[in-house]
């Protein structure tokens, strides 16, 4: 029997439409959603089956408002619907999704659908929150009115799915007539008089006028004062939560760490195995795992701010900033992406249409405080302010770091769109989801997935690493016993040696130094190689102690004897980890979004230096001022 | 030398030697890369 090859089918619709949800639902797949748009910026495959057992292959489209191609997402979704992307077939079916609280929006790309020719089912989705607004549904009579199947549906929670693949079922139906089409009106206009008298018969609303719950909330949440008191408190309390509710898992996690180094210790003879487990590997691994619990934290606080809603307003409360810098709001979700790491941030800038926009969004996106500096935060937070200073303190500190890489940001942008020159408008249109309860099961597998990707990374980059840099700091070996001397006889010390001239006039030694140099592979490696370089700090053989870098950190000596890291020396070390660009997949994916490695090399030699002058500044301003 | 110092060197050559191989194999383009968890496997 030949072997047939499975239809496609291909999920279009508005952003925030539900596309991915639906496409987890059928598929079975993770991928990530959220409730704002813009989340989905390429094209995902995967494969589902119909009621009868035969396979279909599903495709799920970047979010569009039109078939016109005015962004590179809009573009993908056209060339997948045309059957011009490599390696996927034209599709056979489209599934339109559809908002049904929306739907005088929504219909309107199921018209252009349609009017292309394409076969169609329309999936009528968050029927319950539509319902629940007093909105009138009738799927029958948007089916016999538009010619195609509709099929109401709730992706989130599995309802109507059953349904929606009977629709899916052979022979597919045939593509409708567009009715409203005449040969001599604007296409705009026919539509929207065609979906006005649709709504009005199958889609009714009881009192146009009548205010929803979200409705309410917004008139609070976007008020052009309350709106931004409320967004710096909620973004404060987020710091803070960081701060204070990871301070006990963290001190399991180092006194577990503290305990294995003794286990070793006390089971093994001295010796350079013993150093190598000790002093690199559980050394170097754990100076990053015990940031883990903050990395949950945030992670946990992003996903609950997008699946509430919230983050959609706080977008809608940018747009006047970015305007400021001459970007629009378009640039507010790939810039925020970014805060939890830019490489999804770059990918997000697709949903720019204007390239001179999406160049410098990309150009800047490094400059939002990704995940993997804040080991270095809180490694270099707390050493600054002492742990008893209290929480609200090392909050307000992590919100300026935030707010000092924003602002620069923003005020490089406005230089770099005034280079570049004036380009055509690009207009700026943003989905406001209504306000819903989390959906704990994406929030919990998106943690999951960032959590296990660290974890991961430390078990792999940061171990292999770890073990190098240990053998770097302890041969070639020294005779003598003084571990000042060993050091400083290893490779690491001679390297630092060079090194130092450089990195002194921002306040940093040789080894801070090299563990700055280490880290431009990835930056929470900066954690592991202070961690290992500066051992030859420990005294004391209590357990606990001999874990905390922070402690072995703040005690290193400079050879006159006077502390190694003061307020300002640390300030300086800070403000060069906000702007230096070090991570080598950022750069790969930003040669690749802005089509030349020439971006990607100007923009990592630009913010690197950007991040020597700016230390240098700040420490040799500081010991001006008598810091 | 010890039997520690040879283990211990024996690790780090081996570490060395993996970090060289994965620095020479050619890399899958159309993704990140999956380092950082922003995405699951794109088909």
């Amino acid at each position: 029997m030949p072997h047939e090859a499975p239809s496609t089918i291909a999920l279009v619709g508005n952003p925030n439409a539900g596309k991915t949800t639906l496409f987890n639902a059928l598929t079975g797949s993770n991928q990530q959603v959220g409730n704002y748009s813009g989340v989905t910026v390429s094209l995902t495959a995967g494969e589902t089956f119909t009621p009868h057992g035969k396979k279909l292959r599903v495709l799920d489209l970047p979010g569009c408002y039109s078939l016109r191609a005015s962004s590179p997402d809009e573009q993908v979704t056209i060339d997948a619907l045309e059957g011009r992307i490599p390696g996927h077939a034209k599709p056979d079916l489209v599934v339109c999704v559809a908002d049904a609280s929306n739907l005088e929006r929504h219909l309107s790309l199921v018209l252009q659908v349609i009017e292309r020719g394409f076969p169609c089912v329309l999936a009528l989705n968050m029927v319950d929150a539509a319902e629940k607004s007093g909105l009138r549904l009738d799927p029958q009579k948007l089916s016999e009115e538009l010619g195609i199947p509709v099929v109401p549906i709730q992706a989130n929670a599995g309802k109507g799915i059953v349904q929606l693949k009977q629709a899916l079922r052979h022979p597919f139906p045939n593509a409708a007539e567009p009715v409203w089409k005449t040969p001599d009106a604007d296409p705009d206009a026919s539509r929207q008089a065609f979906i006005r008298d649709l709504c009005a018969l199958a889609a009714r609303r009881p009192d146009v006028h009548q205010q929803t719950t979200s409705d309410r909330l917004d008139a609070l949440l976007l008020h052009p004062i309350y709106g931004w008191i409320i967004f710096l408190g909620v973004m404060f309390v987020v710091f803070w939560a960081i701060f204070s509710f990871a301070s006990v898992p963290m001190g399991w996690i180092e006194s577990l760490q503290g305990l294995l180094a003794g286990w070793v210790e006390n089971s093994m003879a001295e010796g350079d195995l013993r150093s190598l487990i000790v002093d690199g590997v559980i050394a170097g691994v754990g100076g990053v795992i015990i940031f883990l619990p903050q990395i949950i934290l945030l992670f946990l606080f992003i996903g609950l701010l997008e699946s509430s809603g919230y983050m959609a307003r706080a977008a809608f409360l940018m747009d006047g900033v970015m305007a400021r810098a001459g970007l629009s709001g378009k640039a507010f979700l790939p810039l925020f992406s970014s805060y939890a790491c830019a490489i999804p941030g770059v990918m997000a800038t697709r949903t720019i249409g204007s390239a001179k926009e999406r160049l410098v969004t990309i150009f800047i996106a490094p400059w939002m405080s990704c995940s993997a500096r804040l080991p270095v935060y809180f490694l270099i937070v707390p050493m600054l302010l002492h742990e008893q200073e209290g929480s609200w303190k090392q909050a307000l500190v992590l919100f300026a770091i935030y707010a000092l890489g924003t602002l620069t940001a923003f005020l490089v942008a406005k230089v770099l769109r005034k280079r570049l020159g004036p380009d055509a408008g690009s207009h700026f249109m943003l989905e406001m989801p209504p306000y819903r309860p989390p959906q704990w099961s994406y929030i919990l597998r998106h943690v999951t997935d960032r959590s296990w990707s660290f974890v991961k990374n430390a078990g792999t980059l940061i171990l292999g690493l770890s073990i190098l840099l240990w053998a770097l700091s302890t041969y070639p070996k020294h005779d003598g016993d003084d571990p000042s001397e060993a050091l400083a006889h290893s490779a690491i010390g001679r390297i630092g040696a060079v090194i130092e001239p450089v990195v002194q006039p921002l306040g940093f030694d040789g080894r801070t130094g090299t563990a700055i140099l280490t880290s431009f592979a990835a930056r929470e490696v900066f954690n592991s190689s202070m961690a290992i370089l500066f051992r030859v700090e420990e005294t004391d053989d209590d357990v606990k102690t001999r874990s905390l870098i922070r402690d072995r950190v703040a005690a290193a000596k400079r050879p006159d004897g006077t502390p190694l890291f003061t307020p300002l020396s640390l300030i300086s070390l800070l403000v060069f980890y906000i702007y230096a660009l070090q991570c080598l997949p950022t750069s790969a994916v930003v040669a690749r979004e802005a089509g030349s490695w020439k971006w990607a090399i100007g923009q990592f030699l630009f913010m690197s230096g950007f991040a020597y002058f700016a230390s240098l500044a700040v420490y040799q301003t500081g010991r001006l001022l008598g810091f | 030398m010890s039997w520690q110092t040879y283990t211990a060197i024996a690790i780090v050559t081996l570490t060395l030697l993996i970090f060289l191989i994965r620095f020479a194999r050619p890399k899958k383009s159309g993704h990140c890369g999956h380092g950082c968890g922003c995405d699951k496997k794109h088909e």
